[in-house]
C-alpha cells in the first residue's frame, strides 16, 4: 500500500466520489486513471467500503413492535386522560361559578352525593369482600394460576410473556401471583417481559401488596422503557406513595435525560 | 410527523412502520447486540414524540430522526449501564437458502462475521461516520452538522476508519 501522504489527494477524491448520487464503479476507473502511483491504494479502499455490504442485519423481533405499540398507548392514555379530566374541570368550574351563591352550594352538594353514590357503585366491584366472593365461586382459579406461579425464567421470551399476559384473565386476590409477578418486573432479562409484568400487576393494583411491588421496583430499573411505563402505571393509578422511590431513581445515574424530565412531568402531575 | 405534531400522537405508528428498520440497522451496526438495538428503537420513538416540536417541518425526516438517535446512543454509551459491560452478541449471518456452495457460503458469513466484528473494533466517531454515510445515506455535511464538527473531519473520520477496518481484518486473518 503507498504511504498515505503520497496518496492524500486521491484519498480525498474517492471520498469525494463515494458520496455523488450518480455514483458508478467506473467513477473508480476514472480515479485510478488520474491517479495511476496510488491506483492499488484506491481499488484497496473502494473493495473495503464495498465490502462493508456483506454485513448483514437481521429482522428486528416481533417483541419490538409489542413493545412500542404498548408504550404508544400507554402515552396516549397517560397524555389525554389529564386533558379530557382538565376540560371537564373547567367546564364545570365555569358553571359552578355562574351560579347565585345558594344554588352553587346546592349543586356542590349534589355533585358531592352523586359522586358519594357512583364511588360507591364502582369501588364496589372491587372491593376486597366481592373479590374474596369471586374465587369463592371459581374453584378452578388457583389450579389454572398455579400454572403461572411456576412462571419459568429459562423458557423462551415469547413463552414468558404469553404466560404474564394471560394471568390477567385470573381473578384477584392470588398472592402467588403477585409475588410472580414481582419477581419477573424485578428480574426478567427481557425488557418487554418485564413491561407486560407492569400492566398485569397495574391489573390487580387495587391489592396494596401490588402497589407496594410496583413502587419497590421503581428505584432498581435501569431500562428507560421501563422506568416511563412505571411512572405511567403511577400516575394511572394515582399513587401518590412513590415519592421517596422517585426521588432515589431521579437521584441515581440509571436515568437518561429524557426520561428524567418526563418522570419529573409525570410527579408534577401526580402531587 | 406533522399530524404528530398537532396532537395526533397515534400516527406515531406510521412513521414506525416507515422507519423502524433503518432506525434498528442503525443501532445494529452501533452495537451489534439485536436486544439492546430493539430497546433503544423504542426509545428513540419515545424521544421523538416527546420532542416532536423541535421537528422544524422543513428537510428530511429521516436527518431529523438520525439525529435525534445518534444522540439516543451517544447516551447509551456514555451511561454507566452494568449490562454493557457484557460481550455483544455474537454475530450470525443470514443463511443464503439459494446459495448452492456450503463452502462459498461458508467463507462469505466468515467474512460478514469478520467485517463486523472489525466495525464494532472502531471508535465510536468513525464507526458512527461510516455507518451514516455508507448504511443511511446520510450526506457528509450533514454528519458533519449533527456531529458539529466540519465536512473535512467526517472525511477524515471515514478515510482512517477504511484503513483501520483494512488493518484490523488483516490482522484477523494473521
Amino acid at each position: 500500500m503507498k504511504d498515505l501522504s503520497v496518496c492524500e489527494e486521491a484519498q480525498w477524491e474517492l471520498i469525494n466520489t463515494l458520496e455523488k448520487e450518480d455514483f458508478s464503479p467506473r467513477d473508480i476507473d476514472r480515479l485510478k486513471e488520474r491517479f495511476p502511483d496510488c491506483s492499488d491504494f484506491i481499488q484497496e479502499q473502494y473493495a473495503m467500503w464495498s465490502s462493508l455490504d456483506e454485513i448483514q442485519v437481521p429482522e428486528p423481533s416481533a417483541a419490538m413492535d409489542a413493545g412500542f405499540y404498548r408504550t404508544l398507548s400507554s402515552y396516549s392514555q397517560v397524555n389525554n386522560q389529564p386533558f379530557v379530566l382538565t376540560r371537564m374541570a373547567n367546564y364545570l368550574d365555569r358553571q359552578v361559578m355562574s351560579w347565585s351563591s345558594v344554588t352553587r352550594w346546592t349543586g356542590v352538594a349534589a355533585l358531592f352525593i352523586v359522586g358519594l353514590f357512583a364511588g360507591r357503585f364502582l369501588l364496589g366491584v372491587n372491593t376486597p369482600a366481592s373479590i374474596k366472593n369471586e374465587i369463592v365461586h371459581h374453584p378452578s382459579s388457583e389450579e389454572a394460576s398455579t400454572t403461572f406461579v411456576g412462571y419459568n425464567a429459562e423458557a423462551n421470551t415469547a413463552e414468558r410473556l404469553k404466560e404474564i399476559q394471560e394471568v390477567r384473565n385470573q381473578p384477584a386476590g392470588n398472592h402467588k401471583i403477585y409475588e410472580a409477578l414481582n419477581h419477573a418486573l424485578l428480574n426478567d432479562k427481557n425488557v418487554n417481559v418485564r413491561l407486560s409484568a407492569i400492566e398485569s400487576l397495574v391489573h390487580f393494583a387495587d391489592d396494596p401488596e401490588v402497589r407496594k411491588y410496583l413502587i419497590h421496583a421503581i428505584p432498581r430499573q435501569r431500562s428507560p422503557l421501563v422506568q416511563v411505563a412505571l411512572a405511567d402505571a403511577m400516575i394511572l393509578l394515582h399513587e401518590k406513595g412513590a415519592r421517596d422511590a422517585w426521588e432515589e431513581l431521579l437521584q441515581s445515574d440509571d436515568v437518561q435525560h429524557d426520561v428524567k424530565d418526563y418522570v419529573e412531568e409525570s410527579l408534577d402531575k401526580l402531587y | 410527523m406533522k399530524q404528530v405534531q398537532h396532537g395526533d400522537v397515534s400516527k406515531l405508528g406510521l412513521l414506525y412502520e416507515r422507519y423502524k428498520g433503518d432506525a434498528f440497522a442503525y443501532f445494529y451496526r452501533c452495537t451489534g447486540d439485536q436486544g439492546r438495538s430493539e430497546d433503544l428503537v423504542q426509545n428513540l420513538f419515545i424521544r421523538m414524540l416527546k420532542y416532536r416540536s423541535t421537528f422544524g417541518g422543513h428537510g428530511e425526516f429521516s436527518y431529523w430522526m438520525f439525529a435525534m438517535a445518534r444522540n439516543l446512543y451517544i447516551d447509551h454509551v456514555r451511561k454507566k449501564d452494568p449490562l454493557r459491560k457484557r460481550q455483544p452478541m455474537e454475530y450470525v449471518p443470514e443463511e443464503i437458502d439459494e446459495d448452492p456452495n456450503p463452502e462459498e457460503r461458508m467463507e462469505r458469513s466468515e467474512k460478514a462475521r469478520q467485517l463486523h466484528n472489525a466495525l464494532g473494533k472502531l471508535s465510536e466517531e468513525k464507526k458512527e461516520a461510516i455507518v451514516l454515510s455508507r448504511f443511511q445515506g446520510l450526506k457528509y455535511r450533514e454528519i458533519a452538522k449533527m456531529c458539529n464538527c466540519t465536512e473535512n473531519a467526517i472525511k477524515s473520520r471515514i478515510q482512517r476508519g477504511l484503513l483501520e477496518l483494512k488493518e484490523i481484518l488483516e490482522n484477523t486473518r494473521v
